[in-house]
């Protein structure tokens, strides 16, 4: 009886409305029923409007809403941990608004890297005490935190803006390619726009692969791509955690 | 704290401080990082709050956690769920509490979800004995894997169950008096609870607290709750239901709880005793202040042998 129980209440939980329960009958029963549908698919949908602050204002209140609901009732949490819950979210906004899904996909990003593993930062002069000769075949070691995006709107400028004034309305994003690199140097989260080509050679090292190896992936896209400037980037703001021969 | 799980039968030893504790809040952290600190006995902290990897929220916890004695409070454990519990989720926990090693762990009599789905509420458990041994055989799960006693928690409930022909039920404090009897588990006695299940469900609350267990309580909790006299949030149709009182945890201790508070602790003795409060959640002192004012009652009772 209590497997059944449960698989029936779960099922009237995630509907939009209607589904009884066979062990509560009747009118008082059936309202009753309604506080726990109202608990379950809006405390989610307000876990996700924690997770995406700024997706929130880009769509507005009832727009965001309405999305989240359909989310939670599609995708309800597959674990007891809302720190993991959303990941699926950019990608059912996307039908709906692409400036807002990049939005989110930034978002999450951010959300990842806030909760990522901690490790300590590479730091140069444990860098330097490998022979200049063998940079070439050096592989690196992602920080947890680092991850990098590529989106299809122009979406970190907005998002600082978000960051700075709360009440500031923000502006529809342009559809301008854009690469962003996520970090969590110390306790707090930092966005770089990358150069064009840095992108793809940073996913190659974050990857694992060869020095050598990232920067063909970025010369590729970039023949003009400063890789000096970029390591030195990655290395200032923590990315990476570790490099090996 | 790391012992082995416990032997049913044995008392339930209180490991929290018998004083007054608060719920740990975000907007609270920095406040407990500062040099003067709050002036409180112990914290407890929801458990899934900090399962994640790393970062900012875990290590701001393992600081404070230094300077007070911690309980771990689950919300996920589904300890009534038919399916049995989730491996990956008591593994986790597992590695949270020997990072963290709080004095005490609790979780609910309840469920959150069925099939590998999570619905982020306490949900109602029909109380028969086949829900029983369900419940039991989790907690003693729950239990070998975490290494811990867990404190199980009286539910805040709004939707009254109706039983099968010939199916009986089991009163809440005789289901949880044979819980601690088979399991060995504690008892984490939620006095806020007791008034909100009294109210909605229409049975009396003291006379619950009469039949209730109190020798296998190692913690008391209280809140606030708000009433709703219709709940237009839920559709036009809600009010059927009348008024319902609901568990928010959003607002000062009404004095109907307080009161029922001072009588167990008139039976128990001093007991560590939480105020939660999850909504709305206010400036650090009137947090305070509520802790304080559970502290005063804490004060008036003679420790007991």
């Amino acid at each position: 009886m209590l497997e059944a129980f449960q698989r029936q209440m779960q099922r009237a939980l995630l509907a939009a409305s209607g589904g009884g329960v066979d062990l509560a009958p009747g009118a008082v029963a059936e309202a009753r029923l309604k506080i726990y549908r109202a608990n379950v698919q809006q405390s989610l949908a307000e876990a996700l409007a924690a997770a995406f602050p700024v997706t929130l204002r880009l769509l507005g209140l009832p727009a965001f809403r309405a999305a989240a609901l359909d989310f939670v009732r599609a995708h309800p949490p597959t674990r007891p941990q809302l720190a993991a819950y959303g990941g699926g979210f950019p990608a059912a906004l996307a039908p709906l608004d692409t400036g807002a899904a990049d939005m989110a996909r930034l978002e999450w990003a951010v959300m990842e890297a806030y909760f990522a593993a901690d490790a300590p930062a590479l730091t140069a002069e444990r860098l330097a005490a490998f022979p200049p000769g063998d940079y070439a075949r050096l592989r690196f070691t992602a920080h947890p935190a680092a991850r990098v995006l590529w989106l299809g709107h122009d979406v970190l400028p907005l998002w600082r803006q978000a960051q700075e004034d709360e009440a500031l309305p923000l502006p529809v994003p342009d559809a301008v390619d854009g690469e962003v690199l996520v970090l969590r140097p110390a306790d707090g989260i930092v966005c770089v726009s990358l150069p064009p080509g840095a992108a793809a050679a940073i996913q190659s090292l974050l990857n694992g692969d060869m020095l050598t190896q990232a920067a063909e992936a970025g010369l590729l896209v970039e023949p003009e791509l400063d890789l000096q400037a970029m390591l030195h980037m990655l290395l200032a703001q923590g990315a990476l955690a570790g490099a090996s021969l | 704290m790391d012992t082995a799980a416990p032997v049913p039968g044995t008392a339930c030893p209180v490991a929290l401080p018998r004083r007054a504790g608060i719920g740990l809040r975000h907007p609270h952290v920095p406040a407990f990082l500062a040099e003067d600190r709050p002036d409180v006995a112990w914290v407890e902290v929801h458990s899934e709050t900090y399962l994640v990897a790393g970062g900012p929220r875990l290590s701001a916890l393992e600081a404070i956690r230094r300077d007070y004695a911690l309980s771990c409070h689950g919300v996920g454990l589904s300890l009534g769920g038919a399916g049995g519990l989730d491996t990956t989720h008591l593994a986790n926990l597992r590695r949270l509490y020997d990072r963290l090693r709080p004095e005490q762990i609790s979780d609910h009599l309840a469920w959150t979800g069925a099939g590998g789905t999570y619905l982020n509420d306490l949900l109602p458990l029909p109380l028969t004995a086949e829900t029983r041994d369900v419940v039991a055989a989790n907690i003693a799960h729950a239990q070998d894997v975490l290494g811990r006693r867990l404190l199980v928690e009286n539910p805040s409930l709004y939707m009254p169950l109706t039983l099968p022909p010939g199916v009986e039920a089991i009163p809440e404090p005789q289901f949880l008096a044979d819980l601690v009897a088979r399991t060995g588990c504690g008892l984490l006695l939620d006095v806020n609870n007791v008034v909100v299940c009294a109210h909605n469900l229409g049975f009396d609350a003291a006379a619950y607290l009469a039949d209730f267990p109190l020798e296998a309580v190692g913690e008391i909790h209280v809140a606030g709750h708000r009433r709703e006299a219709f709940a237009p949030w839920v559709g036009p149709d809600a009010g059927a239901g009348g008024v319902v009182l609901i568990d928010d945890h959003g607002s000062r201790v009404s004095d109907t709880v307080w009161d029922l508070l001072a009588g167990v602790l008139a039976r128990t003795g001093p007991l560590p005793v939480l105020v939660e409060w999850d909504m709305d959640v206010p400036p650090l002192e009137v947090l305070l202040g509520e802790a304080a004012h559970a502290q005063s009652l804490l004060d008036g009772v003679a420790p007991h042998a």
